[in-house]
């Protein structure tokens, strides 16, 4: 006779935690804890890894000591923080036009603000390089064209341009996700309370600032969460686009991850590299969780 | 019981069969009568069965230019892969291409060999490597395993040798020289500069009447060939890499009379500020196209400068060293590539045919037709349809007493980023020369 399995709720529970837990063990607790391993040897390649001598903190100590990782962290922030902001309001200005708009237009507004988001970021910074291209740029022609300047710039060269030019192109991708992120939060919002505001003789603005922006504050800082975090550990686009230059204006925290480990093959310091790079931006995620958990109702 | 009978009948038929007498030889007695002197001839048919040859892939990796021929012959990738084919049927040669940057090149082989990843047999080999991937053993010494080195130049072998061990088969070897337009130069009665004064000299004087040509052109993106213009001009000034000691010396009084030259080029206008921008292949595009007086270049554009359907300037060039001033040195910058085998190849053996077919004649001949020189395997530049593939390959005799290496060190990718970095903040106007050469200095002082 068949016996049928029953399981309680947190034996469900697990059952469905397991796979997931699995995968993030084998693919990010484990680098980490590989990496916060490697952080204290002094291994490269010719290292001989089972015999590779004990530097405890010293690794930490020379990314301390290094002035590139100081101005490269400087840069971070502040690519970071500009760029975080424009996406932010460039994305809620998108997410609200889809709501504008009649709904036929809808889904084809939403299509095309989806498009850079799909694009992969070293494609795009090819796709900018040659934009931004002196030579044959089509930026430049446009602002010659336009009588704006006398000759192309040197988007990717002139220090006063580079890091305008890259976090442009960042934010040209990214504020599609935050759009998309924002559109979920405004799609929460109950007309009936707009309606009422309307009734009541609230303008656009207030009602944008006293009803729409309170009832999605929990997505907003969610949205900020992960395009802060992402921001931070910006890459791909930067490297493809200035490879750090001009000089090493551009240069971001996760560059200095790179290049040690892979360019140079110092897996001891690369790896201290990448873990203060983590512990920053976990130190940034608890910090907005913080703020974040007073907005968040969870099912008791 | 009736299904067991038979069985028990054939059983005793059997056994009474074998108890039973047996029959009884009957003797003879007969004389043979036998020649002593007999030729047997024995043919024995021995049939053996050989084992096919088991059917294996080897991977090449290398950039987007092993699939490109300069010359009237196939691309390099081709002929490897027929000269393979015609050998070793049952092996079949793929390529990974590399990236076009050589320091991505370098840092995908980085990641795939210190993983001790098989995927890779054969890779392509950059000259400032060597050190380091001969002291991380990222190569298999070949020195024993390629019969063929015989036939190369000592010099060529050298260059991607660490420690003794031949590490690489030479398949293209470089050097840097300025290239000028010899129409401008005859019309303004300039002779071919031999002092950077008299290329700045000749540059303002042309460019004052045609506005719209460059003076002198050249890679200064922050990428490798930023590295060798900076040695050309270091040891044009008189200086050096290394101190005795070992101690870095780019910062000495001639290594920053270099740099400042190289900022002022720009900022005088002998060079357009968008070679801060460009890598090798926008600078000879400028040139090429007829829009600059001189080039910084590697030799190997000699195969098709004159070239009219790729070429605007055709028969109207000229190659020379690269100037120095007085107390410096002309100095042209080598490069090169060889393949390497990868030690954690899945099949050595296939790995090391395969690179014994592009150490021959026949693989190198179509090496020197498609990409032009310079190759090391002796004899080829007597060959005619290699001769006449390269008509222009006399041009580089100017250049080749003046070969310099790039700085030598097992840390070279380090060094060279450095180098990148300090040298484009001071044409890019982010750092004073002096500042950004000793901060240069005390970072490559600071390496292991």
């Amino acid at each position: 006779m068949r016996q049928r399995l029953r399981l309680r709720e947190p034996a469900v529970a697990v059952l469905f935690i397991v796979p997931a837990f699995i995968g993030l063990a084998v693919f990010f607790y484990y680098p980490i804890g590989q990496t916060m391993i490697f952080s204290l040897f002094d291994l490269d390649h010719t290292s001989d890894w089972l015999n590779a001598p004990f530097v405890g903190l010293g690794n930490y100590l020379d990314v301390m000591k290094s002035r590139q990782f100081w101005l490269s962290l400087r840069f971070t922030f502040l690519f970071s923080a500009v760029s975080v902001f424009l996406q932010f309001w460039i994305g809620l200005g998108m997410a609200m036009a889809t709501f504008a708009v009649v709904p036929r237009l809808r889904g084809v507004l939403r299509a095309i603000i989806i498009i850079p988001w799909a694009i992969p970021q070293i494609v795009q910074a090819a796709m900018w390089k040659w934009l931004y291209n002196t030579d044959v740029g089509l930026i430049g022609d446009l602002l010659v064209r336009a009588g704006l300047v006398g000759r192309p710039p040197l988007f990717l060269a002139d220090p006063r341009l580079a890091m305008g030019a890259v976090i442009f192109a960042y934010v040209w991708k990214t504020a599609s996700v935050t759009s998309i992120f924002l559109m979920g939060g405004l799609a929460m919002v109950p007309d009936h309370l707009i309606d009422a505001a309307k009734v009541d003789g609230a303008r656009t603005w207030m009602r944008f600032w006293r009803i729409t922006v309170p009832l999605i504050m929990p997505t907003i800082l969610v949205t900020l969460l992960f395009r802060t975090r992402d921001a931070l550990r910006a890459f791909d686009i930067i490297y493809g686009l200035t490879g750090g230059g001009p000089g090493t204006q551009t240069d971001v925290l996760s560059s200095f991850a790179y290049k040690f480990y892979f360019g140079y093959v110092e897996y001891g310091l690369g790896s201290a590299y990448a873990l203060i790079t983590f512990v920053l931006i976990l130190a940034l995620s608890l910090f907005y969780l913080k703020r974040i958990q007073p907005h968040l109702q969870f099912r008791s | 019981m009736a299904k067991r009978v038979p069985i028990i009948l054939i059983t005793l038929t059997l056994i009474l069969a074998a108890c039973g007498p047996a029959p009884t030889p009957e003797i003879m007695e007969r004389t043979v009568e036998v020649p002593v002197e007999q030729t047997v001839e024995v043919t024995t048919v021995v049939e053996q069965t050989v084992a096919p040859e088991e059917e294996t892939d080897v991977t090449l990796a290398y950039g987007r230019f092993i699939n490109v021929s300069f010359g009237p012959g196939p691309a390099p990738f081709e002929a490897i892969k027929n000269a393979v084919e015609e050998q070793y049927p049952n092996i079949d040669v793929q390529l990974n291409m590399t990236p076009d940057s050589s320091s991505a090149w370098h840092d995908s082989l980085a990641v795939w060999i210190s993983a001790e990843d098989p995927t890779v047999d054969i890779y392509g080999m950059d000259t400032p490597w060597v050190k380091e991937f001969g002291s991380a053993e990222w190569a298999v010494p070949l020195n024993d395993k390629i019969p063929e080195f015989d036939n190369y130049a000592q010099s060529g072998l050298d260059v991607f040798s660490h420690e003794g061990n031949r590490l690489g088969v030479p398949v293209w070897g470089s050097i840097s020289g300025l290239f000028y337009r010899a129409d401008l130069l005859d019309e303004y009665g300039f002779e071919p500069p031999k002092t950077f004064d008299d290329l700045v000299e000749a540059a303002e004087t042309i460019t004052a009447d045609n506005p719209e040509l460059s003076g002198f052109v050249w890679p200064g993106g922050k990428e490798e060939s930023l590295v060798m213009v900076w040695a050309s001009m270091l040891y044009g000034f008189g200086g050096r890499y290394f101190e005795d000691d070992g101690d870095c010396a780019f910062n000495s009084t001639e290594g920053i009379a270099a740099v400042t030259f190289m900022k002022d080029l720009i900022d005088s206008g002998v060079s357009p500020r968008e070679v801060t921008a460009w890598d090798s292949e926008a600078a000879r595009t400028r040139f090429a196209e007829g829009n600059a007086v001189f080039l910084w270049h590697n030799v190997d554009i000699v195969t098709w400068l004159d070239d009219e359907e790729r070429s605007g300037i055709a028969g109207q060039w000229g190659l020379i060293p690269t100037p120095a001033q007085p107390g410096g040195r002309h100095s042209g910058v080598t490069g090169g590539f060889a393949f390497a085998i990868n030690p954690y190849t899945d099949d050595m053996d296939a790995a090391v045919k395969v690179m014994r077919v592009i150490a021959s004649e026949e693989v190198q001949k179509a090496f020197a037709i498609a990409w032009g020189p310079v190759q090391y395997y002796q004899g080829l530049y007597n060959d005619p349809e290699v001769l006449e593939a390269n008509p222009n390959a006399d041009a580089m005799n100017a250049v080749l007493d003046t070969a310099l290496n790039r700085p030598p060190s097992e840390d070279y990718a380090q060094v060279s980023t450095i180098i990148q970095e300090e040298i484009h903040s001071v044409i890019t106007g982010i750092k004073p020369v002096e500042t950004a050469l000793n901060d240069a200095c005390s970072r490559v002082d600071a390496l292991d």
